[in-house]
């Protein structure tokens, strides 16, 4: 009877723990993925034409600390990129309320690039996806789990090295275009 | 002050003036970039392996599936740097960067499993074979960090740590079928799964693998004299079998892995009086579970916690067909030795991001752990059956460890990592481990990198507490201790990382089985330990030192889109033990001095065969375990390993592969003979399978 109760217990704290965790996790250094992205973003065909003279990109945040904490660091790492593909780089943060909200700022001030922190769900990754279908901006999470959910680029941890998640069928969608030789770097799907 | 400053202008000047990349440079540079390997074993966070503060390396499923390897040694061996592993009884010795402390029972280097310690508590031994009992198909890789390790990691970590992390669900999320066999007579068999759900608006991972391996080689025993006949011959009952099971349940940021293992093997190698005898044996058994959980607090913080439990049992028979090896009055005899332990503790860690963007960290944690030891020594009379215990003790005690570390990242051209590490046990005292390193990305794909770390080793329970007829305990054993400094140079040029590193390490404090003074016996007969009238005794003492020092260098890269990849690696040393009781200095047995592999493999992808090629080379080391004067030394050695394998559709895979090894013996002495006998003037040393060859089937799906 004892026992029951405590392995009651036991499970009422493993789940209460697991539930007050993120759903989401970084397995790739933030400071590498800012590295990462920018040498990518050199071979998207399309960026000169979407960046109009400075290549904007926008932080995205997600309340909650482990997304405000991951923003601070990209945004460290971003702004440190002084040039992007030979285009001055501004870096912009700025917290997501709506995927018009969010479709709207890259049309109007020409965001070039969108870094999603962690914490953006599943859901809320399509909806991105759809609104930005149309919009000529790229995507990337700190998550991989959201990629093929309507984010173009993520950076996984694969057997102790990084690997370049890209959805080619939402590039597509957000006039991305990426050269041959870095697709052969990249887990794509289509 | 002065001399530094115009270096840092000359650097800065450097920098600023490298030429822009073009598109190909990039490119390259961005296949550089992923094959980077990302570790975090060194500071307990994530980070690549050029920043880490320490000598790092990580061997991966895919180099590990290429090359058709499925055991610990076999990966350090071909895939490592720095480390070897040297076929020993019934088991593997390891060392590293020329010092290896042949039957250490792998206690100077720190094995873990997605950070848990497997280093037990009695006699803290680990394994670096197929006895760890891990499921091999379940790893996803594995982190090897030379050197000293103690600064987060306490006890043991002296040689350095090995930490196998497994795969997550995502990444062997299906059902996995493995079943392989070979000659000489080896069959393996895995089942695996990994499923991830969501459910309850989180993600639960589930990973799990059952392993079972087992071998039977038929042998060659060099002949020697023995009690009037002769000892070795063919052997056929040699054989080692290794159940083994792991689960890791992941939901959120909640971690716990269950893991359960056997290895049991013959041992007639070790004490070899009866030769070939099925019932000499021994036995290794584990279970143990590991929970972790760890979420950011506010902007700053980062919280984790760890609670963890371990239950091991050592089981050792020996039947001895001569009174000589048996008690007073008893003509043959079994000898049984027990050794069990018993351990839990937790861990807590806070994590200080002061000004948010991972530039400025602090860790500070602590760790607390109890231990409890039971273990005998007992002979059974062959003809009564009657069991004499000669030895048997179990204590217990805690230790406890704090940690701080700090990260600093002022520039982009600096990274400095400072932290220690206090143990303290009542029994023991406490040991500061201290660690500090500089990494400096000094120029394009270059990077400088300078480490002083300290490790520690306490004293095993049972160096400490174990006694019989002819053996005093030495409950007042200092801490092994190493202190370290290292200096690594690294230049990526496109996917290809070259790396080059000289070390010193001074090792003091060594325990070492000597021969009891005089007076160290009559306290023990005083203190009623040994009997009235014993003249001879051993104990374990603070004796040896070493001084070791040499250069590590190693490459690997890709080409062709990443299906080709190739690395190599070679460790050059010197190393030397002093203080064992003749007053000079000398090698250390079984350990080279000259070590190194080198490999390639090609993948070209869809249904084609991927086909692997590694060697492997092992200079000449002085044999152990031998009496004979001088040292005999055992030969250089040359070991290739081929792979194929590829996919037959459906699921359903394939693999061939062989091994090949140029010498047929190991560098360690066996027999009962240990010295020059009439007609016996060269050591028999243990044999080896010179040859491998398996083949297997996989399903995945």
């Amino acid at each position: 009877m004892r026992s029951t109760r405590l392995l009651k217990l036991a499970a009422a704290i493993a789940f209460t723990a697991a539930t007050s965790a993120r759903a989401d996790d970084v397995p790739v250094p933030i400071n590498l993925q800012a590295d990462l992205l920018y040498m990518i973003v050199g071979h998207d065909r399309n960026l000169a034409a979407r960046a109009g003279g400075t290549v904007h990109t926008l932080v995205l945040t997600k309340s909650g600390d482990e997304g405000v904490r991951a923003s601070a660091r990209f945004r460290s790492a971003a702004a440190a990129k002084a040039a992007v593909a030979g285009l001055p780089h501004v870096v912009e943060v700025e917290q997501y309320t709506t995927p018009a909200a969010l479709a709207d700022a890259c049309r109007t001030r020409h965001i070039a690039i969108v870094w999603l922190s962690p914490g953006f769900s599943g859901a809320e990754a399509a909806a991105i996806g759809h609104a930005l279908a149309g919009v000529s901006v790229l995507t990337a999470s700190a998550s991989p789990a959201v990629v093929h959910k309507g984010i173009v680029l993520g950076f996984d941890l694969s057997a102790g090295r990084t690997r370049i998640l890209a959805d080619l069928t939402q590039a597509a969608k957000q006039h991305v275009a990426f050269g041959p030789d870095v697709l052969g770097l990249m887990a794509v799907s289509r | 002050m002065r001399t530094s400053r115009p270096i840092v202008a000359a650097v800065l000047a450097a920098l600023a003036l490298a030429p822009a990349p073009g598109a190909a440079q990039d490119l390259s540079d961005l296949a550089g970039l992923l094959n980077e390997p990302v570790v975090s074993t060194a500071s307990k966070s994530a980070e690549t392996a050029g920043l880490a503060p320490a000598t790092t390396s990580v061997l991966t499923s895919d180099d590990l599936r290429r090359h058709g390897i499925t055991s610990l040694d076999e990966a350090i061996n071909f895939l490592g740097l720095g480390l070897l592993t040297e076929p020993a009884y019934g088991t593997v010795e390891i060392g590293a960067r020329g010092v290896l402390l042949s039957g250490d029972y792998g206690t100077h280097v720190l094995l873990l499993v997605d950070g848990h310690a497997l280093n037990e508590q009695w006699n803290s031994t680990a394994y670096y074979d197929r006895n760890a009992a891990i499921p091999f198909d379940l790893v996803d890789h594995i982190e090897v960090i030379l050197g000293p390790g103690s600064v987060l990691y306490g006890s043991n970590a002296m040689l350095g740590v090995i930490n196998v992390i497994t795969k997550r669900a995502r990444d062997y999320a299906g059902v996995h079928l493995v079943a392989e066999g070979g000659v000489p007579a080896t069959g393996h068999a895995s089942i695996g799964f990994g499923k991830q759900v969501e459910a309850f608006g989180h993600t639960f991972e589930l990973t799990g693998a059952i392993d079972g391996y087992g071998t039977r080689p038929p042998l060659e025993y060099g002949l020697q004299p023995f009690d009037g006949g002769t000892w070795g011959g063919d052997a056929s009952h040699g054989e080692v079998a290794v159940p083994s099971a792991h689960l890791r349940l992941v939901v959120g940021d909640l971690d716990i892995g269950l893991r359960s293992g056997l290895a049991k093997r013959t041992a007639d190698h070790i004490y070899g009086t009866t030769f070939d005898d099925p019932e000499n044996w021994e036995r290794d058994r584990w279970l143990s579970l590991d929970a972790k959980w760890s979420r950011s607090v506010g902007r700053k913080l980062g919280l984790s916690a760890r609670v963890y439990g371990d239950l091991y049992e050592y089981f050792f028979v020996s039947p001895f067909a001569t009174a000589d090896d048996c008690l007073e009055g008893q003509a043959t005899c079994t000898m049984r030795n027990l050794g069990s332990s018993r351990w839990a503790g937790a861990e807590a860690s806070a994590t200080v991001d002061w000004r948010e963007d991972g530039r400025f960290v602090t860790l500070v944690g602590a760790e607390v752990r109890r231990s409890w030891v039971h273990s005998w020594l007992d002979f059974r009379d062959g003809d009564t059956g009657e069991d004499t215990r000669i030895a048997s003790y179990a204590p217990a005690g805690t230790t406890v460890g704090a940690y701080l570390q700090q990260t600093l990242h002022p520039a982009r051209w600096l990274s400095l990592n400072a932290g220690a590490r206090l143990d303290a046990d009542p029994d023991l005292g406490s040991h500061l481990s201290p660690r500090v390193a500089a990494v400096v990305p000094a120029w394009r794909g270059g990077t400088l990198k300078a480490i002083y770390s300290e490790a520690f080793r306490a004293p095993s329970f049972f160096e400490r507490a174990y006694s019989d007829t002819s053996w005093i305990a030495s409950p007042d054993l200092d801490p092994e201790t190493v202190r370290s400094l290292e200096g690594v140079v690294e230049q990526r040029v496109g996917a290809l990382r070259l790396r080059a590193s000289g070390f010193r390490t001074g090792w003091q404090d060594l325990v070492l089985l000597a021969d009891a003074t005089p007076g160290q016996v009559a306290a023990a007969i005083a203190r009623g330990e040994l009997a009235a009238g014993t003249t001879d005794a051993y104990v374990y003492e603070n004796a040896s030192r070493v001084n070791s020092y040499g250069l590590n260098a190693d490459l690997d890269g890709s080409a062709l889109g990443q299906r080709l990849r190739y690395g190599a690696g070679v460790t050059v040393a010197r190393s030397r033990r002093e203080g064992d009781g003749d007053g000079g200095s000398e090698r250390l047995a079984a350990a080279a001095e000259v070590f190194g592999n080198a490999r390639v493999s090609w993948v070209p992808g869809g249904r084609r065969p991927f086909l692997s090629l590694a060697a492997r080379f092992v200079g000449p080391r002085p044999v152990s375990h031998t009496d004979f004067d001088p040292t005999p030394e055992a030969g250089a050695q040359v070991e290739l390993r081929a792979a194929l394998g590829g996919s037959l559709g459906g699921g359903l895979g394939y693999q061939l592969a062989g091994s090949w090894s140029s010498d047929g013996k190991t560098a360690y002495a066996v027999g009962p003979a240990r010295e020059a006998l009439p007609g016996y003037d060269e050591q028999a040393l243990l044999p080896r399978a010179r040859f491998q060859l398996m083949a297997g089937l996989r399903f995945d799906r």
